[in-house]
C-alpha cells in the first residue's frame, strides 16, 4: 500500500465516523411528535395506559368483587409542595405533579424540571386506583410538603398522600377505605414512563435512557436500548429498587424489604420507556381500611445522595470501563470545586495536577535529551557510517544509546498515559450532574458539557498544538513526515468543534503547560 | 484478527506517530515490534507483548535500546 492511499483511507474512515456521530439525519421532528400525539390519543380515550387496573375480578377467588367506576368528577385544583431540594407542582385531577423543580441550591440556576422526561400523558406518581385511572380527587390537606387527595365513589374512600421526605425522597402512599357492601380487590403498583428524545435534561452525548434495577441478592441488572422493537425485562419477584437511569437524573422505587415485582420495557423505536413496580394483590373487605406506600427517589444521581440509602444505587453513575479512572478524577474535581466553586477552574487545576503527576515521567526524558546532545559528534559519526543502510543506522544508534547508559526522550509510556485520562473526562461529563449545564465563563463557556458555541476553545486549541509541534525537537527527518506534524492540529481540532468545551479546555490547558514546560527545561538546560 | 491489529497500528505508524512519536527507547520502535509479534505470535499473545513493551518503554528503565521480537 502506498502512503497516499493510507492517508486517503483514514480520512474517509475519520469522515463517516464523525458524519455518522454528529450529522446523521435525527429522526425527523414531525414523525416524533405524530408519534407523540398518537400516543397522547391512546392514553386519552380511557386509562392511561401506564396503570395497572384492578377492577377484573379474580376468576377463582371466592369473593365478590365491587366493580368501580369514577363516574363523579370534581374540579381541578392546583397548588405546590416543596422542601430544601424539590418543588412540586401538582393537580387533583389525577393527583399528579405537573411539575418538578428542583430547587437545590447547587443546581437551582439550572432550572431543571424533571417532568419533561415523562412520555406525553404520563404523569408522576402514577399508583394504580381502585377506580381504574386514577380520579378526580378533591384536595383533602396540604402542608408545606405534604399533600393528601382525597375521592369516594360507591361507598369507597380513596386517599391518595405524597409527601417529601428529605433530598430527593418522596414517599406516595394510597388508603382504601371500604365502606361498601362488596370486597374491593387492588394491586397496589407504582409505574414511570418515560419518553427522552428531545428532552434537555440530558447530555447531548448520551441521549440513551436504560431501565435499571437490583434484586433482593443484591444483583445489579440494566435493561438498555437494545434496538428491538420491544424487550421485557423480568427483575424477578424480590426487587431492591427498580428505576430510570436518564443521564443525570434518575427515577427509583426502593422496597427496602423487597417484596416488590418489578417489569419493564423498552420501545426503541418510539424512545418510550415503562416500569411498573407491583406490591402484592390486596382484597379490601367491607368495613375494612388498607394503606400502603412506596418509597421513591426522584432526583439528581449525586454519589453521596444515592449512597445513603445502602441499597447499591449509585452504581448507575457509570463512567463505562474509564470508571477506574473516571471515578479518582470525579473525586478530585468535586473537592476542588469545594474551594474554588466552578468546574471550569476545577478542570484547569486538574489538569495541572495531572501534568505535575507525569511530572517526573517528563523531566526524565528532558534530561536525557541533554544528555543526547553531547553525543551528537558520534551520532553523526555513525550516521556517515551508514548513509545507506537505516535500518543499521537506527540499531547502532539504540546500541549507542544502551552504552552510554542513555535514553532519548521519554519512551512510548508517557505519550499513551494523557490519552485515558481525556477519554474518562468524556465518559464524566455525560454521566456526572455535577458537571451538567456547569458555567465556566457568563456569555462564552456557559456549559462546560456542551461544546463550544463559538469555537473560540477547539481553534486555540489547533494553533497551541501547532506552536507545540514547533517548539519541539524534531526527530522526523523527511517532507512527508512533516506534513504529518500539521495533522494532529487540525484533527484535534475539528475533533474538538464537536466534543464538550470542559474536555476541550481540558486538552488546551495541557498543552499550553507542554509548551510552558518545554520553554522551561530548554532555558535551565541551555545554561547548564 | 491479526490483521485487522496490524492494520490499526499501521494506522498508527502512518498517522500519529510522526506527531508525538519518534520517541521510542528501544529498536524496533515500539509499533513496528507490536506489529512483528502479532505476525509471529498471533493476535493475542502479540498484541499482549506490544503492551509489555510500551508499558518497558518508559524514562524510568534503563534497559533500553535493541529488543527484537524473540
Amino acid at each position: 500500500m502506498n502512503k497516499n492511499f493510507i492517508i486517503a483511507m483514514i480520512l474517509s474512515v475519520a469522515v463517516m465516523f464523525i458524519w455518522s456521530e454528529f450529522f446523521a439525519p435525527k429522526p425527523d421532528p414531525e414523525a416524533v411528535k405524530k408519534q407523540q400525539q398518537e400516543q397522547a390519543e391512546k392514553t386519552a380515550d380511557g386509562a392511561p395506559k401506564n396503570i395497572i387496573i384492578a377492577e377484573k375480578p379474580a376468576a377463582n377467588a371466592n369473593v365478590t368483587t365491587a366493580r368501580l367506576t369514577a363516574d363523579k368528577t370534581n374540579p381541578e385544583k392546583t397548588g405546590s409542595i416543596a422542601n430544601e431540594a424539590l418543588e412540586l407542582t401538582f393537580s387533583t385531577s389525577g393527583g399528579k405533579v405537573t411539575k418538578s423543580l428542583i430547587t437545590e441550591k447547587r443546581y437551582e440556576s439550572k432550572k431543571v424540571d424533571l417532568s419533561v422526561g415523562l412520555a406525553q400523558g404520563a404523569y408522576f406518581p402514577a399508583m394504580s386506583s381502585v377506580f381504574g385511572a386514577e380520579p378526580s380527587y378533591e384536595l383533602a390537606s396540604q402542608s408545606a410538603g405534604s399533600v393528601t387527595f382525597i375521592y369516594e365513589n360507591q361507598g369507597v374512600t380513596e386517599q391518595k398522600t405524597i409527601t417529601l421526605k428529605d433530598n430527593f425522597n418522596i414517599t406516595v402512599a394510597k388508603t382504601i377505605v371500604n365502606n361498601g357492601e362488596n370486597a374491593v380487590e387492588w394491586t397496589p403498583a407504582v409505574s414511570f414512563d418515560s419518553q427522552f428524545e428531545n428532552s434537555e435534561i440530558l447530555s447531548s452525548y448520551n441521549k440513551k435512557f436504560k431501565i435499571v434495577a437490583q434484586n433482593a441478592g443484591g444483583k445489579f441488572d440494566e435493561l438498555e436500548d437494545s434496538g428491538d422493537i420491544q424487550d421485557f425485562f423480568e427483575a424477578g419477584d424480590s426487587v431492591n429498587w427498580i428505576g430510570v437511569n436518564y443521564g443525570y437524573f434518575i427515577f427509583a422505587v426502593i422496597s427496602p424489604e423487597n417484596k416488590l415485582h418489578a417489569a419493564a420495557e423498552i420501545d426503541s423505536k418510539k424512545n418510550l420507556s415503562r416500569f411498573t413496580a407491583t406490591a402484592e394483590k390486596i382484597i379490601v373487605n367491607p368495613g375494612e381500611s388498607v394503606t400502603k406506600e412506596f418509597s421513591l427517589y426522584y432526583g439528581t444521581k449525586e454519589r453521596e445522595l444515592l449512597k445513603q440509602k445502602e441499597l447499591g444505587l449509585e452504581k448507575t453513575i457509570t463512567f463505562g470501563w474509564t470508571s477506574f479512572l473516571a471515578e479518582p478524577l470525579l473525586l478530585a474535581l468535586n473537592f476542588f470545586y469545594g474551594f474554588l466553586g466552578n468546574y471550569g477552574l476545577a478542570i484547569i487545576l486538574l489538569t495541572i495536577v495531572v501534568k505535575l503527576l507525569l511530572w517526573p515521567l517528563s523531566n526524565a526524558s528532558y534530561k536525557s535529551m541533554n544528555k543526547m546532545k553531547a553525543l551528537q559528534p558520534k551520532l553523526k559519526e555513525l550516521q556517515e557510517k551508514y548513509k545507506d543502510d537505516k535500518e543499521t543506522l537506527n540499531k547502532e544508534t539504540m546500541l549507542l544509546y544502551q552504552k552510554e547508559n542513555i535514553n532519548p526522550l521519554g519512551g512510548c509510556l508517557p505519550m499513551f498515559i494523557q490519552m485515558p485520562v481525556y477519554i474518562a473526562l468524556y465518559y464524566m461529563i455525560q454521566n456526572a450532574v455535577e458537571l451538567f449545564n456547569a458555567p465556566f465563563l457568563p456569555f462564552w463557556l456557559t456549559d462546560l458539557s456542551e461544546k463550544d458555541p463559538f469555537y473560540i476553545l477547539p481553534i486555540s486549541l489547533g494553533v497551541m498544538m501547532l506552536l507545540q509541534t514547533k517548539f519541539t525537537p524534531q526527530t522526523a527527518d523527511n517532507k512527508q513526515a512533516k506534513i504529518m506534524m500539521y495533522t494532529m492540529p487540525i484533527v484535534f481540532t475539528w475533533i474538538s468543534l464537536m466534543l464538550p468545551s470542559g474536555m476541550t479546555l481540558y486538552w488546551f490547558v495541557n498543552t499550553l503547560l507542554g509548551i510552558a514546560q518545554q520553554f522551561y527545561i530548554n532555558k535551565k538546560y541551555k545554561n547548564a | 484478527m491479526a490483521k485487522f491489529l496490524i492494520f490499526l497500528v499501521s494506522l498508527y505508524k502512518k498517522f500519529l506517530s510522526p506527531y508525538f512519536g519518534g520517541q521510542c527507547r528501544f529498536h524496533p520502535s515500539c509499533s513496528t515490534y507490536m506489529i512483528q509479534a502479532i505476525e509471529k505470535y498471533g493476535a493475542f499473545k502479540g498484541t499482549a507483548m506490544g503492551i509489555w513493551r510500551i508499558l518497558r518503554c518508559n524514562p524510568f528503565n534503563k534497559n533500553c535500546g535493541y529488543d527484537p521480537v524473540k
